[in-house]
């Protein structure tokens, strides 16, 4: 980690502490109204930034499957272990749902997430990232009260303590597609290895479609495939997913993510109601002859 | 004599309208001829020109002999009936055969393909395998308690969707003579809604401590509820300006019915499972209620709680349920299913007695679909016909014996 990255998180760190301390936005309503294309540009309002000259905030150290999953500014050069990956991940998003639901900020699992959720109420194995969304409202609230929020996590466990970074995307304010940099409005990074949640925002973009939403990365949901959200458990702890999930999950993954039993050399076990690693035994006994 | 000659005329016209050979008279013309007929030939095809084209006899005209042959039988009066009788016949034979017995040979062979292990491995598994986690505040599974069951006198009611039609509610138990000592009602879900009295009905349903199931609508208003009170808006309405630009109607209806259920009826509904296991019941084996469907071959704690609300089609590769219509109908394949496990567990149990397949089997009673209304099957039936939109309000009712019944009242229109 370079110096200055360190001290722009202690920094926060400080800051977050009064951040955490206000009361949860109890008046606030979750619920955006439209984008208008005629007001004053708040990008360029608040955080001085130019539409033609967008940039890339949250860059990876990688592209494929393994790297392109780090933030850069955290990531330590080599990536986790297998085992120690899983780990980080469930502490993760548990911090994450814990912590939006202390501060009453909605949130709901997203993508791949509500995939593994619907299985068995888990990150699924093969599964690289966690990813959630927010209404644009919220995400607006989140930028205005907790941007560079770092959160401490603590469990029983004496040995785990883990420390998050919940870091807006300044261009998070667009919420048109623009030149497609920075579809993730915002990440819950865990500072120690890099690896991060991706928090997405849905908007309505189009007056004449008023229960319309949509992300930056073109997935399209209607108000009552989302709302009112069911409340539900993920990885143990209380979290929040769409009223139509099914339908949500089919949409995205076809029919077939709901119904086979084998992914990414994984099996499910109905009896343990978990996905199992495949024992390449075939290719065991090959190599043995 | 003039009487005579006409029955003469009769006669000769009825017999050359038959056939010439059965003539019992010679006729009267040809008796006007003096000499033999043979004098009056005069080979005239052989010169007239006329007949040139018939004239190449080196051919004898086998081929139009045929033709003529042919003819005369088609032309015959007998014959022309007779096509038109087998043009008929033949025409309704293909016509029942492309639209009624090719598609349910081709529905049979569908459902037991959808059925086959064979095709499971093929298509990579099959809807209702998961852990489903669950939600907190909806009950999956209750079993109807075993007290409830109909004995001697005593009758289960199973009511289709009420959606707060309070008023054919009472008409329709007053036509069923409800005797709430003897009688427990059961209502098959979207008991609210979009009616007029829907608090009403579940101050009916709480009084006489009927047994219920989650409809689709107890689901979306019960949820929002939940989210209300949450978020503090179950009394404060001042968000509501925000909301209503990014909803549909029905979504504001159901918001003002939240409000308007007390604590106490939301409790109640909350408290109505998903599935209600009735248990067995003569003659119908184990009876559940749900409100949309059931997914056949999988156990009720296992059923996906949205898909047991919505269902109304099924995808017969990946048994997955859909809410949408077009589709095969969840009920064909449930039925299916039924009666294909319970001739195999009848077969496989020969030496046993004859009632350890109908212990198996599972018989749903369901609401929801009103468009397809009364659908009564061996294993499923279907009893929402549409009370809100005029259409009936209709109770299943079932006695000790096992006996069905089905009673009805009609209803007025409620929907704008």
């Amino acid at each position: 980690m370079n110096p200055r990255g360190l001290l722009a998180v202690l920094a926060c760190a400080i800051w977050s502490a009064v951040a955490t301390a206000r009361p949860s936005p109890a008046g606030q309503s979750n619920h955006g109204s439209f984008v208008n294309r005629n007001d004053p540009d708040p990008l360029w309002q608040k955080y001085g930034l130019n539409k033609s000259d967008e940039f890339k905030y949250f860059h990876e150290p990688g592209r494929d499957d393994t790297l392109g999953h780090y933030d850069s500014r955290f990531f330590q050069g080599e990536p986790v272990p297998d085992a120690e990956r899983s780990i980080t991940l469930t502490h993760m998003i548990r911090a994450y749902l814990n912590f939006f639901e202390d501060n009453g900020l909605e949130t709901w699992i997203a993508h791949g997430t509500l995939l593994g959720w619907w299985w068995n109420g888990k990150i699924m194995p093969w599964d690289w990232d966690i990813d959630t969304q927010v209404m644009d409202t919220t995400l607006f609230h989140l930028a205005d009260h907790f941007n560079q929020t770092v959160v401490q996590y603590t469990t029983t466990d004496p040995d785990v303590e883990r420390r998050y970074l919940l870091d807006i995307n300044p261009w998070a304010r667009q919420r048109d597609r623009g030149m497609g940099l920075n579809i993730i409005d915002a990440r819950w990074i865990d500072i120690t290895t890099g690896l991060y949640i991706d928090i997405t925002g849905l908007s309505r973009l189009t007056a004449e479609k008023p229960t319309e939403w949509e992300c930056k990365n073109g997935h399209k949901y209607q108000t009552h495939d989302i709302y009112p959200l069911r409340r539900s458990t993920f990885e143990g702890v209380p979290a929040k997913v769409p009223f139509r999930y099914d339908g949500v999950l089919t949409e995205e993954y076809t029919k077939k993510a709901l119904t086979q039993t084998q992914f990414h050399n994984h099996t499910w076990d109905p009896e343990l109601e978990e996905w199992v690693l495949d024992v390449p035994a075939a290719m065991d006994d090959r190599q043995y002859e | 004599m003039n009487n005579y000659h006409d029955t003469e005329s009769l006669e000769y016209s009825s017999d050359t309208s038959d056939d010439g050979r059965f003539s019992p008279h010679p006729t009267g013309r040809i008796k006007r001829y003096t000499r033999p007929l043979i004098d009056y030939v005069r080979n005239e095809w052989q010169t007239n020109a006329k007949y040139s084209h018939l004239t190449n006899p080196d051919q004898p005209s086998e081929p139009s002999r045929v033709v003529q042959v042919f003819l005369s039988i088609v032309t015959a009066p007998r014959f022309r009936r007779y096509v038109v009788v087998y043009l008929i016949l033949v025409i309704t034979c293909l016509l029942g055969w492309l639209y009624i017995l090719s598609p349910r040979l081709a529905e049979h062979a569908s459902l037991l393909r959808a059925l086959d292990p064979e095709v499971k491995e093929e298509v990579g598994g099959w809807f209702g395998t998961n852990a489903f986690p669950g939600f907190d505040d909806v009950v999956q599974v209750k079993k109807l308690d075993k007290e409830l069951l109909p004995e001697g006198e005593e009758r289960l009611i199973v009511v289709g969707d009420v959606q707060g039609c309070m008023a054919e509610l009472d008409r329709l138990l007053e036509e069923l003579l409800f005797d709430p000592t003897n009688d427990h009602l059961i209502f098959t879900g979207n008991m609210i809604s979009q009616g007029p009295n829907s608090t009403d009905v579940v101050d009916f349903a709480r009084k006489y401590s009927a047994s219920c199931v989650r409809g689709n609508n107890e689901d979306r208003v019960l949820v929002m509820r939940h989210n209300m009170i949450e978020a503090q808006t179950l009394i404060d309405t001042s968000s509501d300006q925000y909301l209503d630009g990014q909803s549909t109607e029905q979504a504001k209806n159901e918001r003002d019915l939240a409000r308007v259920l007390s604590d106490e009826q939301a409790d109640w509904l909350d408290a109505c499972p998903v599935i209600l296991n009735v248990g067995q019941i003569p003659t119908m084996g184990q009876v559940a209620v749900v409100h949309g469907g059931l997914i056949p071959g999988v156990d009720l704690n296992h059923q996906d709680p949205y898909s047991v609300m919505n269902m109304l089609t099924i995808d017969l590769d990946t048994h997955m349920p859909s809410p949408e219509r077009d589709g095969m109908m969840w009920t064909k394949f449930f039925n299916k299913h039924q009666s294909v496990g319970y001739a195999s567990s009848k077969s496989s149990n020969k030496d046993d007695d004859e009632d350890a397949g109908a212990v198996k089997a599972t018989t749903v009673i369901y609401g929801h679909d009103s468009e397809t209304a009364l659908n009564i099957n061996t294993y499923t039936k279907g009893i929402d016909t549409g009370c809100i939109a005029g259409g009936k309000l209709t109770a299943f009712v079932i006695s000790s014996s096992g006996e069905q019944n089905i009673i009805q009242v009609r209803c007025n229109n409620y929907l704008p």
